[in-house]
């Protein structure tokens, strides 16, 4: 399903124009949609320009808190879209829009039983992650931060955790602020990272969508490159030896 | 429908209601009392006093 590691969230996009040029800026494959009343008011159609960028529909399931309301809406998107893949958000409070653990892993288990494609946005939780695993979940998607607030990847190691603990794609969702945080991302082994009001609410989204992409790309470089080691003290990286006597 | 209450004429279906609401057949699902109604069945449900439809789309979300 990926072409590219870059997943748009189309979360915050102003207008139908902007939404147009992000996508082509991010060369995103895939980007997500929520479900919600139609408006008879609305000129033009989200989907259209998805579909004119031949980009994939990821529906998903926001603003659900009850395993029942997301296994419902997911069923209603696969009816609206087309397709099985569902990013499966079941939210457990309002402010900090953090998952419901046992919400979210009654809700994945159910869907995957219904053969849905599932893409449980989670918390960074290795043991949870695994959990989601088991029940079927095709790749685990958990937050770096709070959704929307930009504060990048929190905490890296549980992050790496995650991608240890599982043998399916680790999706980065949530918190990217910018595209180096997109890149840490990929460093630290995740196989897509997810950005939507990073590139959305940015003052140049297009721009954004560039840098994110960018972003993406150098972490995976740099991941598959494999780091240096950290060390406490210097190692110098000019010889030590032939020193000339200037004393 | 979608949170308003509508008056409608006897022997509205649900086919009826989509057409009246969205200028799109494609990308859209409906609901009736919270239970799922397939396109394939549209124009055979009726639209019963009291019935709870929602007809949804695809909105710009994370």
């Amino acid at each position: 399903m990926l072409g590219s590691r870059l997943i748009l969230g189309t979360g915050g996009v102003s207008s139908l124009k902007v939404l147009d040029e992000i996508l082509k800026a991010s060369g995103a494959s895939v980007a997500t949609v929520a479900l919600r009343r139609v408006d008879p008011a609305a000129r033009g159609s989200l989907l259209d320009v998805l579909l004119a960028n031949g980009v994939e529909v990821l529906p998903n399931t926001a603003g659900c808190f009850t395993a029942a309301e997301a296994v419902l809406t997911a069923s209603l998107a696969r009816e609206a879209f087309g397709t099985d893949w569902v990013k499966l958000e079941v939210i457990g409070d309002e402010d900090n829009l953090l998952p419901d653990p046992v919400e979210l892993l009654r809700a994945a288990e159910e869907l995957c039983e219904d053969g849905f494609q599932v893409l449980p946005y989670t918390t960074d939780d290795p043991v949870l992650a695994r959990r989601l695993v088991q029940a079927g979940c095709a790749a685990v998607m958990p937050l770096g931060a709070p959704i929307g607030s930009g504060l990048g990847i929190r905490n890296p190691h549980a992050i790496s955790m995650v991608v240890e603990a599982v043998d399916v794609p680790v999706v980065l969702d949530a918190g990217i602020g910018t595209a180096s945080d997109a890149a840490l991302a990929m460093e630290l082994g995740c196989a897509a990272v997810l950005a939507a009001s990073a590139i959305t609410r940015a003052k140049e989204p297009a721009s954004m969508a560039r840098a994110v992409r960018l972003g993406v790309q150098a972490g995976r470089s740099a991941h598959l490159a494999g780091r240096i080691p950290r060390r406490l003290y210097a190692r110098a990286s000019s010889p030590t030896g032939g020193m000339a006597d200037l004393g | 429908m979608n949170g308003e209450v509508n008056e409608l004429l006897p022997g509205t279906t649900v086919a009826d209601v989509v057409r009246a609401s969205s200028p799109s057949k494609t990308g859209i699902a409906v609901a009736r009392n919270s239970a799922i109604v397939p396109r394939s069945e549209w124009t055979s449900t009726p639209v019963e006093d009291g019935d709870r439809i929602e007809i949804l789309t695809a909105a710009a979300g994370g």
